[in-house]
């Protein structure tokens, strides 16, 4: 036992390294707390695959959506878009809640199809499959307090000083992923009583993607001479853009999109990639499980309907020369010589796009373990300690990793719910709940990972929802 | 000349650009620190000259016939008719020019043919013996009827251009006619200088040049479908001058009201002084004077503003107090001129 213990702190030791800078990793880690939502927790976690299914479970749905940001809470934002006036007040409560990198996200992660099947060997498992296909949508935003700041309250306060206006990204990818994952089941008897259960799993992905944006670099610096006579501008950004639409960059960003242009690509996408899930399962024993993952490890190639937008340089301007003698005309043409000068290179472009790669740990302590008469196990108080951890900002991703402590409550393993509380970062908090039922081989679950904008919507920076239904044999 | 048209664009640009977020009261001053205009005047964008273009009549009489009778005029030939002086520069004593484009038109308003074969001569002086004094010589290829304008440009390189210029008809002839009557209608010459680039300017001493510029200014008309609102901008404008011309200089800009006779407010409290610098007898400057002045823009600033109709740019130019007898001013010379902004602006949002 303590053995036990010791590995246990040890593990939670090596993750609990919490800093303050943003954090938005948005996935539904309310699903690992509650039995009967392991199998969609298994997308992305695949040492779930099977648990919480005695011989298989079809997932007819299960829809996710989640929206936040990094700094700014709901009862800010309600203030700022009903109020009728923003004072300078305003402004410096808006600026001192920015930190010096910010993020929006907003995603969805649609399972359209989930089925899980356990195989047993001896009475026992032995091996698990879960195959599926969902759909994911990613939009993430990462801008700085400078550039806010400067265009909230001008330039003159940054006089003699080169601001680094970086970072300022967009990222967005949209995916069909079709995954297939492998559990294997090894035990291992140590002492009388204790059995030591080791899940290796692999899960595979197929995507295909209909359109994406990856912003690879974004570096913007402004100079204001302390006098005013010269502003410099250094830039440095590469963008990649990926649309079935037509002549992009001529007809915007994306080109022309038409619909004959998406149905012609809907199955097939315009990008594909493969992508694997890594994941480890322990089962301490009953009453202790830790699963581990790494997953979306792989990339997604786009090359036709695929742009790459991109430019560098230094722009000085010391003030519009009146050397002409048509003002108005020179004017324009001066402004648009500049712009010009920022326009990008647009060149077709075959590109990767890597995924959000990230790192799962999940830590549960169950107690008062029942057997029901069709033989489902389960566990009538449910502890969890979750830890997530991105390796770079980026989509659903952030380097700040996410803590979350549940507590669930089953009735029979008829009725589940329970609540969590998680912490990312320094100062965003989140408090959510889950619910679900199974009534003989039906299942329904609801479960939000937030609910403080309806508790306090002062701490509130995002919200989320997800509903499912299946059915398990 | 030294063109104010696009600063009081920019002013412009800077007093109505906001009016995009007025909707809500507001109460945001983001504060802007940038250069917005700049301009450099060079010895080929300062006016130089009285005028681009001279006209000189050349009545009958000049020829020897009185006008109202009626003459049988045998072949007529002189040497060298005129002078005519065109005074080109009351305070310019001498041009080096490198490029010159001189478009010369001659109306000939007399009743006789000027024959092909007259030579129009330009001279620094009215001394017809010596040759170093010429400018140009074209000499005509066909003949001018009478009623009819011979127009011809020419380029000249490296010429000297004094104050005053001598127009030469040199070996004018004409061909016998009989009946002819002169009226009182001279023939003409008029001459459009257009100094292309300058090597050296010698300006005479204690003289003074007055340039001024109208223009159109309405900011309704230029805003369109928004009026100013007094309170979308204030802050200054800093004048930065950099002043390399042997010149001392004075600007102000002055808005007039639909009248043009009563001005309503001037851009700076007393114009802006630009002390000369000092050049060496290669006109090259050795000595060059910065100045700083700033505009207060305040919404009462704006409010007088708001009645102009008209803007006139006043540049005052002279060589009072210059030590020398003559004032030499080469390519290296100039005046420098940025402006930046420092400006409050209430953004409505």
């Amino acid at each position: 036992m303590n053995r036990n213990k010791i590995l246990i702190a040890s593990l939670l030791l090596l993750q609990f390294e919490l800093n303050s800078k943003c954090s938005n990793a948005q996935v539904n880690f309310g699903q690992f707390q509650n039995q009967h939502t392991f199998t969609q927790t298994s997308e992305f976690m695949p040492s779930y695959i099977g648990e919480g299914v005695r011989k298989f479970k079809i997932t007819f749905f299960d829809f996710y959506v989640s929206a936040s940001n990094s700094s700014i809470s709901i009862a800010q934002l309600n203030s700022m878009i009903n109020s009728n006036s923003w004072s300078n007040k305003t402004i410096d409560s808006l600026l001192n809640q920015l930190k010096t990198e910010n993020a929006i996200y907003a995603g969805g992660n649609f399972s359209f199809l989930n089925v899980a099947i356990n195989i047993n060997k001896h009475k026992r498992k032995f091996l698990s499959a879960s195959i599926g296909m969902r759909e994911r949508l990613d939009l993430n935003m990462i801008y700085s307090r400078n550039l806010i700041s400067l265009l909230l309250k001008g330039n003159k306060q940054f006089a003699g000083e080169k601001i680094n206006l970086s970072p300022l990204s967009v990222n967005f990818l949209q995916c069909t992923d079709y995954y297939f994952g492998m559990k294997a089941l090894l035990s291992f008897k140590l002492g009388k009583k204790t059995l030591l259960k080791i899940k290796p799993e692999l899960q595979f992905h197929y995507l295909t993607s209909m359109a994406n944006v990856y912003m690879k670099k974004a570096d913007f610096n402004l100079f204001t001479q302390p006098n005013g006579r010269e502003l410099n501008l250094n830039y440095d950004y590469d963008m990649y853009i990926a649309s079935p639409g037509n002549n992009m960059g001529v007809h915007g960003l994306f080109g022309e999109v038409l619909p004959k242009d998406i149905k012609k690509n809907l199955f097939n996408g315009i990008g594909g990639g493969k992508a694997l899930d890594f994941g480890l399962g322990i089962d301490v024993n009953d009453w202790i499980k830790i699963n581990m993952a790494l997953n979306d490890v792989g990339s997604i190639s786009f090359k036709n309907h695929a742009v790459n937008y991109s430019g560098n340089g230094d722009l000085e301007f010391d003030g519009f020369s009146t050397s002409y003698t048509e003002t108005q005309n020179s004017f324009k043409s001066q402004t648009d010589s500049m712009l010009s000068i920022l326009k990008p290179t647009i060149e077709n472009a075959e590109y990767k796009v890597p995924f959000a790669t990230k790192y799962f740990t999940n830590v549960s302590f169950n107690l008062m373990k029942k057997r029901k008469k069709n033989g489902m196990v389960y566990f009538r108080h449910t502890f969890n300690v979750t830890y997530i951890k991105g390796f770079k900002n980026y989509l659903n991703t952030t380097k700040v990793p996410l803590m979350a402590l549940g507590y669930n409550y089953s009735v029979g393993n008829i009725l589940n719910f329970g609540i969590n509380a998680a912490k990312r970062g320094s100062d965003i908090k989140s408090v959510g709940a889950n619910l679900s039922c199974q009534m003989g081989h039906y299942q329904l679950w609801f479960n939000c990972n937030n609910l403080l904008p309806l508790i306090d919507k002062r701490s509130a920076k995002g919200v989320d929802g997800a509903i499912g239904m299946g059915m398990e044999f | 000349m030294l063109s104010f048209r696009p600063l009081l664009f920019i002013i412009l640009i800077f007093f109505c650009g906001c009016k995009k977020f007025q909707q809500l009261d507001s109460q945001i001053h983001p504060e802007w620190l940038a250069p917005i205009a700049k301009t450099t005047v060079s010895l080929e964008t300062l006016s130089l000259l009285d005028s681009t273009q001279f006209t000189r009549k050349i009545p009958s009489l000049d020829l020897g016939f009185p006008s109202g009778i009626t003459l049988d005029l045998p072949a007529l030939y002189f040497s060298h008719l005129g002078p005519y002086p065109l005074a080109v520069s009351d305070w310019v004593k001498e041009v080096h020019v490198q490029t010159l484009d001189l478009t010369i038109s001659i109306t000939n308003s007399f009743p006789i043919t000027i024959g092909a074969g007259t030579v129009i001569t330009i001279r620094n002086d009215n001394d017809t013996i010596n040759n170093q004094n010429i400018v140009s010589q074209t000499p005509l290829l066909n003949d001018i009827l009478p009623g009819r304008t011979f127009t011809f440009n020419i380029k000249l390189n490296d010429r000297i251009i004094d104050d005053t210029v001598f127009f030469y008809l040199d070996q004018f002839n004409s061909p016998a006619q009989n009946n002819v009557t002169f009226t009182n209608s001279p023939a003409t010459i008029t001459v459009g200088l257009n100094i292309l680039s300058v090597e050296l300017i010698k300006f005479y001493a204690d003289r003074s040049k007055s340039i001024r510029d109208t223009s159109e200014f309405s900011i309704k008309k230029n805003t369109n479908t928004h009026p100013i609102d007094d309170s979308t901008v204030e802050g200054k404008l800093i004048i930065y001058i950099d002043n390399a011309f042997p010149l001392n200089s004075s600007f102000q800009v002055y808005f007039l009201d639909g009248s043009k006779r009563n001005v309503v407010d001037s851009l700076f409290d007393q114009g802006i002084y630009l002390q000369s610098a000092t050049t060496d007898d290669n006109g090259s400057p050795t000595s060059i004077t910065h100045s700083i002045d700033s505009v207060i823009i305040s919404s009462g600033h704006l409010q007088k503003i708001k009645q102009a109709k008209f803007a006139v740019s006043s540049l005052e130019m002279n060589t009072i107090n210059n030590k020398s007898v003559e004032i030499s001013a080469n390519k290296q010379t100039y005046l420098d001129i940025q402006i930046v902004g420092d400006l409050k602006m209430n953004f409505h949002l």
